[in-house]
């Protein structure tokens, strides 16, 4: 039997976990660069927030009722992200972490009764170990699970479990469940169905397997199966390695320079330099860009792109120089830049690299090596405690955060302190 | 009223034995403090080492929380 357990409103979690008096308060969490609500408490729902909002349109009401705001804290919600799949993985047999505030658990209780117990044990011990809410939802597949976490959301009732396996159980709920709302369905897909005059999930689950795979391909035929308890889609235990990575911003305010636009640019492949070689990975090809703001309709545009290619590696300072050299050419003076990023391609594993007669190996370990030190500085001193010189120009493009909490978990010098008297 | 508040309370009173007499960091109306959490017939207080402060009691309408059990302590000598 499986289970998708999912935190409730992260983001907002993670911050009320050390501003306990935000508990019971309406609170908001912005998305980079204070622009839209991205996280919503649910004080804050009940007061009509609506999701995806953009600030500048609700600024009044979020002042009227009092509504606490958060800029996004990312290391902050990583690293909290982290301690509750550890907690996870260290009480089930198998979890798939399958994204930041959700996984996949497989769990080993043979009747309803031993895995609700189970479930609601798991519960209390991530909110025990990491002060989050969870909420978890049973099922004999991924599909009817994500149900299963929606109705256990809902229903106060369920305290946060709830499990759909009895077939009678099951067919209510997914009466009740629109089609839509499933795990699979997209925006388009459910428009495509509705005028099918297929509405809910339950009539998704009855309709007629040739036709669905005919109309809906293949994904549309495993989801029907999986609400009919036919486990179709695999728990993913170990995720298969990124086959890009993408680094790209906007920038806290518009650039008019070459230089602090490289500086950006120098700071994002940073970023994604970082998770190439956490994958063990090195890179061939980089994609590096920069855009003007095109909702700006008065501005000049400009877009520029370029493909750089190159003998595969993971040394920061040599694709930093490709990166701010091979742009430096497309770049025009005068146009207001908006953002800018970096994708890493035709990645290959570490242990690939195939060696040339004429590469200085000794040079090669030398760069592994400062890359390490860097490495180790960071994850103790906090992220850009050592980085390169010409990423540390920010003051132009860093991203709003006005409202940013600390890094409590993260940085040394921001964690929380207790008083003894 | 039974229910859950009942409940929450019998639960509460059942953790707090499990960590009678430890030093704890709590948060108490929205802030943390550190301090030693005893449990006896006059109530539930939290205690400060230092005998000039008074005892805080806990009571059921307090915005009260165990956060953690203090196991280690670090200092500089």
């Amino acid at each position: 039997m499986l289970a998708l357990a999912d935190c409730n409103n992260f983001y907002v979690s993670c911050e009320r976990v050390f501003r306990p008096e935000l508990e019971n308060r309406p609170v908001v969490v912005l998305s980079n660069n204070d622009g839209c609500i991205i996280a919503r408490s649910n004080e804050s729902k009940a007061l009509g927030i609506p999701m995806g909002a953009p600030v500048f349109q609700i600024e009044e009401q979020l002042r009227r009722q009092q509504i606490h705001i958060f800029s996004s804290n990312y290391p902050l919600y990583g690293d909290m992200s982290d301690r509750v799949m550890n907690t996870f993985e260290a009480s089930v047999p198998q979890v798939e972490r399958y994204s930041i505030d959700e996984a996949f658990l497989e769990l080993s209780g043979c009747n309803e009764e031993e895995r609700l117990s189970e479930c609601r044990e798991l519960k209390a011990r991530v909110r025990r170990h990491t002060g989050i809410p969870v909420s978890i939802g049973i099922a004999p597949t991924k599909t009817l699970a994500k149900v299963a976490n929606h109705h256990a959301k809902r229903h106060p009732d369920c305290n946060g479990v709830f499990e759909l396996s009895d077939e009678r159980k099951r067919d209510e709920v997914l009466g009740a469940t629109g089609v839509e709302e499933l795990w699979g369905i997209g925006r388009r897909t459910g428009i495509k169905l509705r005028r099918a005059g297929i509405t809910t999930a339950l009539e998704l689950q009855r309709a007629d397997i040739t036709w669905v795979r005919r109309e809906f391909t293949v994904t549309g035929m495993r989801t029907v199966l999986e609400l009919r308890g036919e486990p179709c889609i695999e728990l993913e235990t170990a995720p298969p390695a990124k086959q890009t990575i993408c680094s790209a911003k906007s920038f806290g305010q518009l650039i008019q320079e070459w230089d602090p636009l490289a500086s950006a640019l120098t700071a994002y492949l940073t970023q994604a330099v970082d998770k190439l070689r956490r994958q063990q990975a090195l890179t061939s090809a980089m994609q590096v860009f920069a855009h003007t703001n095109r909702h700006r309709r008065d501005d000049p545009q400009h877009a520029c792109s370029v493909l750089l290619e190159f003998p595969p590696t993971d040394y920061l300072p040599e694709l930093a120089r490709r990166a701010v050299e091979g742009l430096r050419p497309h770049f025009r003076e005068g146009m207001r830049y908006q953002k800018a990023g970096v994708l890493l391609l035709q990645l290959i594993p570490r242990s690939h690299r195939v060696g040339h007669l004429w590469d200085d190996l000794e040079q090669l370990e030398k760069q592994d090596a400062l890359m390490s030190v860097m490495e180790q500085v960071n994850r103790r001193w906090g992220r850009r405690t050592l980085n390169l010189a010409s990423a540390q120009d920010t003051h132009q493009w860093r991203m709003r955060q006005h409202r940013r909490s600390p890094g409590y978990t993260t940085c040394w010098s921001e964690i929380p302190v207790a008083q003894t008297g | 009223m039974h229910g859950p508040t009942h409940r929450r309370q019998q639960k509460q009173r059942a953790t707090i034995e499990k960590r009678n007499h430890r030093v704890v960091i709590a948060t108490l109306n929205g802030e943390f403090t550190v301090k030693r959490l005893v449990q006896d017939e006059e109530g539930i207080f939290l205690v400060a080492e230092n005998p000039e402060f008074d005892n805080i009691p806990i009571r059921v309408d307090s915005d009260f929380s165990i956060w953690g059990v203090v196991t280690h302590i670090i200092r500089e000598v």
